[in-house]
């Protein structure tokens, strides 16, 4: 059995292709969110490895999803997977406690390195 | 439908200490145009990259500014129905980002990002167009936050199917527009399974325009 990821994103769209990727890899997506609200939900149900977090999202955002996951449990693994590549919403994202950030548009091995850096 | 508000705190400018400067209504333009030449690169490699450029031809994006009344001409005319994903970005700065495709070019882009014939207007079609409105405002912001050293915070898209000039209506009620132009980049990608056509506008509220003025001006002296 792969490593179990839960993947966070509005768009079912990106959901799609991020668990494809993973999938394709050998890793197990076990839940997926379309916003930070479920995101914390679904992390404390399920306890996955790896959470993969958008930032924009409708009902909570996904730097205040981090916050409360880690909050939760700080040795949760999480990488943002956003379009919002400013210095500031990095910054933020990582102090809060994202082990890596990846900017959309991706490639499907910047997907995968950063996973299998933080996972294995 | 009403969003949530970003809870982010960045450290940001103050813009209100941006010393004020004595600046000419054609000098704004220019630096509307401006902020349309900075995100353009960024936004359209976004757009090729999300299509595998290695597979398609991307036109040298266009910058113009258009007075309001001619953008319902460049979709086809006032009356045709067109697929808007629209934007609004807050922060100290607020403006809109509107993307405009017509339906066959979005139905390309919706066979060409997904490898399936999803409608564009049932879920998963949607959703492709909602994800690359994102990205394509994403990436300008991108360009123009690291320009002048601001972070903008923009809201989750939403899709709307309308006449173009309808789209336009509704946003242009919502803001306070900073002139009678609009500024309108112009994207062309040439795929393996068609061509895509959109336009992609930016709509900065008159505070906006004033402030990036002044900051693009005090950058440019020191």
């Amino acid at each position: 059995m792969g490593r179990q990821v839960l993947i966070t994103d509005d768009t079912a769209f990106m959901r799609m292709t991020l668990k494809n990727i993973l999938e394709k890899n050998g890793y197990q997506v076990v839940g997926e969110a379309e916003d930070g609200q479920v995101a914390v939900d679904k992390y404390l149900e399920l306890r996955p490895d790896l959470v993969t977090m958008d930032i924009t999202m409708p009902r909570m955002d996904g730097i205040t999803a981090i916050k409360k996951i880690i909050e939760a449990d700080p040795e949760a693994k999480i990488v943002v997977c956003s379009a919002m590549g400013q210095k500031s919403l990095v910054i933020e994202a990582l102090s809060a406690g994202a082990k890596d950030f990846i900017v959309k548009p991706f490639q499907a091995e910047r997907i995968i390195n950063a996973v299998q850096k933080v996972i294995g | 439908m009403p969003f949530r508000k970003l809870s982010v705190k960045v450290k940001r400018i103050e813009v209100s200490r941006v010393p004020e400067l004595p600046i000419s209504e054609e000098f704004k333009l220019d630096v509307l145009k401006e902020m349309g030449n900075i995100g353009a690169g960024n936004a359209t490699t976004a757009l090729s990259t999300l299509l595998n450029y290695e597979r398609v031809n991307m036109h040298v994006p266009e910058v113009a500014l258009c007075p309001l009344v001619d953008i319902p001409d460049l979709m086809g005319g006032a009356e045709k129905s067109v697929i808007g994903i629209y934007i609004r970005v807050f922060s100290e700065l607020s403006f809109y980002a509107v993307f405009l495709i017509d339906f066959e070019s979005a139905q390309t882009l919706v066979t060409s990002l997904t490898g399936e014939d999803y409608p564009v207007m049932e879920e998963m079609g949607r959703s492709v167009l909602l994800e690359v409105g994102n990205i394509v405002t994403a990436s300008y912001l991108n360009a123009l936050s690291h320009l002048i050293n601001l972070t903008f915070l923009p809201e989750p898209p939403l899709l709307v199917v309308d006449m173009a000039g309808a789209i336009l209506g509704t946003v242009l009620a919502e803001t306070n527009a900073a002139e009678d132009y609009i500024l309108v980049l112009k994207t062309a990608f040439v795929t393996a399974t068609g061509k895509i056509e959109g336009n992609f506008l930016i709509i900065p509220d008159q505070h906006t325009l004033d402030i990036i003025v002044r900051m693009l001006v005090n950058g440019a002296c020191q």
